[in-house]
């Protein structure tokens, strides 16, 4: 069963006004063609000020697409009763421990629009089943609406692969770009938030989608940007062969953040989704993922967005029924897993530890600096960064459960700025010591071997460099990847 | 922001008749995909990585009149979505409600 617009909007109200404490509903500042209000629901819980990092999920994009909408709101609600009851959320094999969402809450804004494309949903349910895009009424032809998912400012215009200036093409991708209401108010909710991650739901195919769609993607030709390419030609001006450049640290998060969304997607019920760029589906411009991630390429004053398309539900050989089968709900399941998943992979250890201890940014920059100009320069480099990223949320739900283990966690984040901040300083030994019995604790309360293994080559690394000089440390960590043997824990 | 002219293309809406649900089992993809983007098909994914579409019957003659093999799978008649898949207003309110039974609302609301 599908809602139906009304449906979805009244939902949306309805948990903004019960649960004010969770859910600001806001109406987007520009009606659809056809004067409806798009809606976005915020989510967060706890204090906290107003920059907290952001993740935007965006359903209904294409019109037939029904299930994802359903999707968003029944994650809503999912978040919303873990949050309140404190118990986990559980999808078939994957669970999420209520300490877990709890923190995903309390650190993030999570912006939902269930249905970006309102006027395109009430037409598959009224006259068309198969719509796909909006309903712009294109002037001096017999051919409606414009493809929402081509008409973003990326290469916008550039008619290769499943891209079309024609307005009877279903990919048509509009007169200009951003010239529809719909993609105007996902720009709103970027440009007037730190968006850091973002995914617009689709179906279907069972896919994780990231940049680039234009052109295949490489991390060594520096010179090869979307930028120096022309735009709005009306034919495929991208030149044959060509490859764009992807940030190797860019490429790394994508693949690692990607991977973990399909295996846990896969840990719910065994469906296999797979990870892959856009193009390595079909040559895409003016899409909505390769957008929010070339903004701050574009601009550099921009917030950099990880941006993904899912591709929900499988292909069961039938366009009806792969866009709408009669029963949607394990496909709304596995909907529900990879964006939880996602959210999940958005949460900043750095962030949430540093923030409350420092005054200013100046501590958390020196470790940013480390990270985002030393370590992501070195494939090894990248693998600790990675390594980082998938301790963090579990690590930080066993930290700030505990008084103590959360104070220690403060000291080490001082100790480690301090030693960032001076020239010619050494690691001593009693801090690595600290450090390590730290890390140590950690991996015997964590009930992941992934997360012990990976805590594990942590505490090796710390113990093999204690007492060398910290710009001698970094080097090291550069120079040699993680240190991923199986080790007994001393858990029961 | 880019702009550019329209180019109609003459074409007629496929928002009315029968379509078809097309797969072009070709060994040359490339040209198969290039004809039915110069064609502006509706294009989808496909599990057997063949070329899968939404055509119309005079669409369906072009690609045949290319030289291309297609196949027909289902008659697709533009029709809204089968209602008994809409959901009903009073169900969705009650599953909102079974949802969210024993977490404090609001005061007043």
């Amino acid at each position: 069963m599908y809602r139906t617009i009304a449906q979805l909007d009244s939902i949306t109200n309805l948990l903004a006004t019960w649960f004010p404490q969770v859910f600001t509903r806001v109406q987007l500042p520009e009606a659809s063609v056809e004067g409806r209000p798009v809606y976005a629901l915020r989510m967060r819980a706890g204090g906290g000020g107003a920059d907290r990092r952001g993740v935007l999920l965006v359903g209904g994009t294409h019109a037939r697409e029904l299930m994802n909408p359903d999707a968003i709101v029944e994650l809503a609600i999912d978040l919303l009763v873990s949050y309140s009851n404190g118990t986990p959320v559980t999808y078939g094999g994957r669970t999420w421990p209520a300490d877990e969402v709890n923190l995903i809450l309390e650190a993030l804004d999570i912006w939902l629009v269930p249905c970006s494309n309102p006027d395109g949903r009430n037409y598959v349910m009224t006259v068309n089943d198969l719509w796909r895009k909006n309903r712009r009424d294109n002037p001096n032809t017999a051919c409606d609406g414009v493809d929402l998912n081509r008409n973003l400012d990326l290469l916008w215009g550039v008619a290769q692969g499943n891209t079309s200036c024609s307005p009877c093409a279903d990919v048509y991708c509009g007169p200009s770009a951003f010239s529809e209401p719909e993609t105007r108010n996902i720009k709103h909710l970027l440009d007037t938030n730190r968006i850091v991650t973002f995914a617009d739901v689709h179906s279907y195919s069972e896919l994780v989608l990231h940049p680039w769609g234009h052109a295949t993607t490489q991390s060594v030709d520096i010179t090869k940007r979307f930028t120096g390419l022309p735009t709005g030609t009306c034919t495929p001006s991208v030149p044959a062969g060509y490859q764009e450049y992807m940030d190797p640290r860019d490429l790394k998060r994508f693949t690692a953040v990607g991977n973990q969304i399909v295996a846990d997607v896969a840990a719910v019920r065994g469906r296999h989704y797979t990870r892959e760029t856009g193009f390595d589906l079909y040559a895409t411009t003016g899409t909505h993922s390769d957008y929010v991630y070339s903004r701050h390429i574009a601009d550099p004053n921009l917030y950099k967005t990880y941006g993904f398309t899912f591709e929900t539900g499988p292909d069961t050989g039938d366009s009806r029924t792969s866009f709408h089968p009669a029963d949607p709900t394990l496909i709304k399941v596995d909907a529900r897993a990879a964006m939880l998943a996602l959210l999940h992979e958005s949460v900043c250890a750095i962030e949430l530890i540093g923030l409350p201890i420092f005054d200013s940014a100046t501590g958390l920059s020196a470790i940013r600096r480390v990270r985002d100009e030393l370590l992501a320069t070195t494939e090894a480099g990248r693998e600790w960064i990675a390594l980082f990223e998938r301790v963090q949320v579990p690590a930080i739900g066993i930290i700030l459960r505990d008084e103590k283990l959360t104070k220690s966690a403060a000291d080490l984040f001082r100790t480690v700025a301090q030693l960032l901040g001076e020239d010619g300083s050494v690691l001593p030994r009693h801090d690595a010591e600290r450090a390590s019995a730290f890390i140590g604790e950690l991996a015997n309360r964590s009930t992941s071997e992934t997360i012990q293994v990976d805590l594990e080559a942590l505490r090796r690394k710390l113990n093999q460099v204690a007492g060398r000089q910290t710009h001698k440390v970094i080097e090291a960590v550069m120079r040699r990847r993680p240190d991923r043997r199986r080790v007994k824990t001393t858990r029961g | 922001m880019p702009t550019s002219p329209h180019q109609p293309n003459g074409g007629t809406s496929r928002d009315s008749g029968l379509r078809f649900d097309v797969t072009m089992p070709t060994k040359d993809r490339a040209a198969a995909i290039e004809m039915a983007t110069a064609l502006d098909l509706d294009r989808l994914p496909d599990r057997d990585g063949d070329v899968h579409l939404i055509a119309t019957l005079d669409e369906v003659a072009m690609l045949v009149e290319g030289g291309y093999e297609v196949h027909l799978s289902a008659a697709v008649h533009v029709a809204p979505l089968d209602p008994a898949l809409v959901m009903d207003d009073k169900d969705s309110m009650a599953w909102l409600e079974a949802q969210v039974d024993g977490i404090v609302r609001q005061a007043g609301s």
